[in-house]
């Protein structure tokens, strides 16, 4: 009898636990991705995405459908016309669930428009010839693997963007698209049975701004994304494996878990951090250039827990509030903040396989007289561009918080990406300058 | 064989300078058909001079082709591109060519052009006031509101020149004094405000200064189109007044022509003229100076036949410099006043010492019994 009851008293744990997985498995609790644990916060950016998470799914159909019936309200959901028609109709949801499908013939796709506002794009689905402007873009097609797609493009670093070298060089540098590059472009469009899919461009660069009128005649679809910000860069990649089919949906899923898996991370063990206990900071790009404090490179540091100097320092935030950059005429541009930053984030993209020799000529010499004078000089810290956003983040924090964060956690959330891209170079780790310091540039000098 | 009587001679005279007017009319319409031809190919340079052609021949037929072929590119850019800037370039050459022809008449001065009264140094004031301090003397902005500024800037000047003539009396002297004084006052003006300002936005506005076709598009030309045929063809009415001028104030009035007032509307002629054109392209120099000379070396110092031959001329010169600046640095447009100026002076010098008739003499057929006696106007020789 003592043994009965034994047993139906682990039955019923038994059932009750079940029962509380099951319940919390409909509740949606362990709804995050298949592979990671955190929650994918980025958006795909696709009219029909109703609920304006990352994927296109049942979840959508039901909120277009709930729209119809008059339960919930379109202005609440303005990503439901999946035709953007201006209006929540049949064709909607039917769209929606050729989508689901993977059917559908073509795709609204939102993006940055030329005059930088919103604006919406038709593309045909799957995305095929598309040409890329950007070398953020370029690091995006090859961490999802989506080379294949690319028929040319206007810029690529040699090493890092490798996996692009079956694609046409139209030409240009990585800030301009000159004449020629436009010619080769116009060649390639033409040369393409059905020309070129789509222009993939950085929202950030005005590179193309002499074309708009062409690119606008000619009707190919332009997407600016914005790639620069971290967070954004994740919602630009879910959206363009979105567009170049089911197979790069897919690996761009799991880019976007493997990033949101590594913020999770890093903002678990941050939270607890006070402002007191954060450690000041000052973002450069292109070398001597001080990021404003609405800067992305600025925010980068900023989700690694750093605190701006703007946020600090008011002087600061006068002369460098805003977004983008403010370049330095002298040395004398930080000297009156010297006391009160302790690092000096310097983001310069280097090429992969570049030694420490050339990053040590290039990268440091070229501009350390705009920082050698000061008392922060020796935590002038430059992290390499050319990684994924992420682990950008992630190097900064194992930078500011050694404590926190180990550069072998950063390493190896950098070695996930290298392995899981078949794109990214056919680099190994050991390839890869990820950040170059004072002590770095010491051991150069004194070899 | 009875030696050739004056008519013969005469009527032998008259062939040569048609023959001559024709051959000059005849290269400079070639040389600007060649010159579209290569902006043609220099915008689309993947077709050959002869597809561009026919590209164009089929653009003003109405012939469409297939979007983004290789033929439909090549066409959005000869007729976006090159086609805008060569009907620009031959506009804007045709107008500062006229109107350094007429200054040249009215100053009695071969050293006159269009920026003589100091319109250029007061367009220039409004282009970089607008553009480095935002001083608008309208309420339009961006690119139109610099325009804008830079046309209202350069009538300033005109109007004070005028002004101030109506008082000292507006001789050729006096007017290129009150010119040389009101440009020195507003040069410094444009000094002042340029060292004040960031490297970034001085380079505008030195590049502004410099004159440049580039940019400019079908948009841009109506107003310098409609501006130049209107003063043109006015210019043209004033020709024979402009011929008389050329004997002096004194000779000018003895036959009938208020001089004064002739000297004033010919100001405002010309002012109106070029402020329509450098208000949008900067100031280009030397096609005002060169082209007229370059037409009376060949044809003579007759403004009836100087001023139309100018507009040639003048629209040859600044559609070649274009294409010279466009085609001579492979990475950026030069700024072709820039490449008028490296063509402009040497071409001057040549013409300086070929130059054997009168600037603005009007060439006289001399009888045979006559021709040992010179009897050109101001006294140089015209055989």
């Amino acid at each position: 009898m003592a043994y009965n009851k034994k047993v139906v008293a682990v039955a019923v744990v038994i059932i009750v636990i079940v029962a509380a997985v099951a319940a919390a498995f409909a509740a949606g609790v362990f709804d995050k991705n298949d592979s990671g644990s955190a929650s994918i916060d980025s958006q795909l950016q696709v009219m029909g995405n109703a609920d304006l998470d990352y994927k296109i799914d049942s979840n959508d159909a039901q909120i277009i459908q709930d729209i119809l019936d008059g339960s919930k309200s379109f202005s609440d959901y303005p990503y439901a016309d999946a035709n953007n028609d201006g209006q929540i109709t049949q064709a909607d949801l039917d769209q929606v669930n050729s989508m689901i499908a993977h059917t559908q013939t073509y795709v609204n796709v939102v993006c940055v428009g030329t005059d930088d506002n919103q604006t919406v794009v038709q593309v045909a689905y799957p995305l095929t010839n598309i040409v890329i402007q950007g070398t953020n873009n370029d690091s995006i097609i090859c961490e999802i693997d989506a080379a294949s797609v690319v028929a040319g493009y206007f810029y690529k670093y040699s090493v890092a963007h490798s996996g692009l070298d079956s694609a046409t060089n139209l030409g240009g540098s990585a800030r301009s698209v000159s004449a020629t590059a436009w010619q080769n472009f116009m060649d390639l469009d033409a040369s393409i049975e059905g020309g070129v899919g789509a222009i993939i461009a950085d929202a950030g660069s005005s590179a193309l701004s002499n074309y708009y009128d062409a690119i606008a005649t000619s009707e190919i679809p332009l997407l600016r994304f914005a790639v620069s910000d971290t967070y954004d860069s994740i919602s630009a990649a879910v959206t363009i494996g979105y567009l170049c089919g089911q197979t790069y949906e897919e690996k761009a899923i799991s880019y976007a878990q493997k990033c949101w898996d590594a913020f999770d991370y890093i903002s678990e063990r941050i939270s607890g951090l006070s402002d007191d206990q954060k450690k000041v900071f000052v973002a450069i790009t292109m070398g001597k250039y001080i990021a404003k404090t609405e800067s992305d490179y600025t925010h980068k540091a900023e989700y690694a827990g750093g605190l701006s100097l703007g946020d600090v320092n008011a002087q600061f935030a006068a002369d460098y509030g805003g977004t983008g950059s403010s370049v330095m005429s002298s040395g004398e541009a930080l000297s009156n903040y010297d006391d009160e930053i302790d690092y000096i984030l310097s983001f310069r993209t280097i090429d992969y396989k570049t030694s420490l020799a050339t990053a040590a000529e290039e990268e440091w010499a070229e501009y350390m007289s705009f920082y050698q004078n000061l008392s922060c000089y020796e935590n002038l810290v430059i992290i390499n561009g050319m990684l994924p956003q992420i682990c950008q983040t992630a190097y900064a924090a194992a930078i500011m918080y050694p404590e926190l964060f180990s550069m072998e956690w950063a390493d190896s959330l950098l070695q996930s990406f290298i392995t899981d891209s078949s794109s990214m170079g056919g680099v190994s780790f050991d390839d890869i300058i990820t950040v170059f310091t004072y002590e770095d540039y010491q051991s150069v000098v004194n070899a | 064989m009875p030696e050739p009587t004056d008519a013969d001679v005469f009527v032998e005279e008259y062939h040569r300078q048609i023959g001559r007017k024709l051959a000059l009319m005849a290269l400079l319409v070639v040389g600007i058909i060649i010159l579209a031809g290569l902006f043609a190919v220099s915008s689309y340079s993947s077709i050959s001079i002869s597809q561009a052609y026919q590209i164009i021949i089929d653009h003003l037929s109405g012939v469409t082709y297939e979007q983004r072929s290789q033929s439909w590119w090549a066409d959005y850019y000869i007729w976006n591109t090159a086609m805008p800037r060569v009907c620009i370039g031959m506009v804007a050459g045709a107008s500062l060519a006229v109107a350094g022809a007429i200054m040249q008449s009215l100053m009695n001065n071969p050293l006159a052009d269009p920026y003589s009264t100091g319109i250029s140094s007061g367009a220039c004031l409004g282009a970089v006031s607008s553009i480095i301090m935002g001083i608008s003397y309208s309420t339009v902005a961006g690119e139109m509101g610099i325009v804008t500024n830079a046309f209202i800037g350069s009538m300033v000047p005109a109007v004070i020149i005028i002004l101030v003539s109506k008082r000292v009396g507006p001789s050729p002297a006096t007017l290129i004094l009150l010119g040389t004084a009101i440009s020195y006052f507003f040069n410094a003006m444009v000094t002042y405000i340029m060292i004040s300002t960031d490297a970034d936005t001085l380079q505008d506005a030195y590049l502004w200064q410099v004159g440049s076709l580039s940019g400019l598009g079908w948009s841009d030309l109506p107003l310098m189109a409609v501006v130049t045929v209107v003063c043109a063809i006015i210019s043209l009415t004033f020709a024979r007044q402009l011929n008389v001028l050329s004997i002096g104030d004194k000779g000018a009035k003895s036959l009938g022509v208020d001089v004064d007032t002739f000297r004033v509307i010919c100001l405002i002629l010309v002012a109106v003229m070029t402020a329509a054109i450098i208000s949008y392209t900067g100031i280009i120099g030397f096609v005002g100076l060169v082209a007229p000379h370059m037409v009376r070396l060949v044809i003579g110092s007759d403004n009836r036949f100087v001023i139309p031959m100018s507009m040639l001329a003048g629209a040859f010169l600044l559609v070649l410099a274009d294409y010279l600046a466009m085609t001579v640095s492979g990475v950026s447009d030069i700024p072709v006043g820039v490449i008028m100026s490296m063509i402009g002076s040497p071409v001057f010098l040549v013409l300086i010492i070929w130059q054997r008739k009168s600037y603005g003499g009007v060439y006289r057929w001399i009888p045979t019994s006559a021709r040992s006696t010179c009897a050109c106007a101001g006294g140089t020789c015209c055989s």
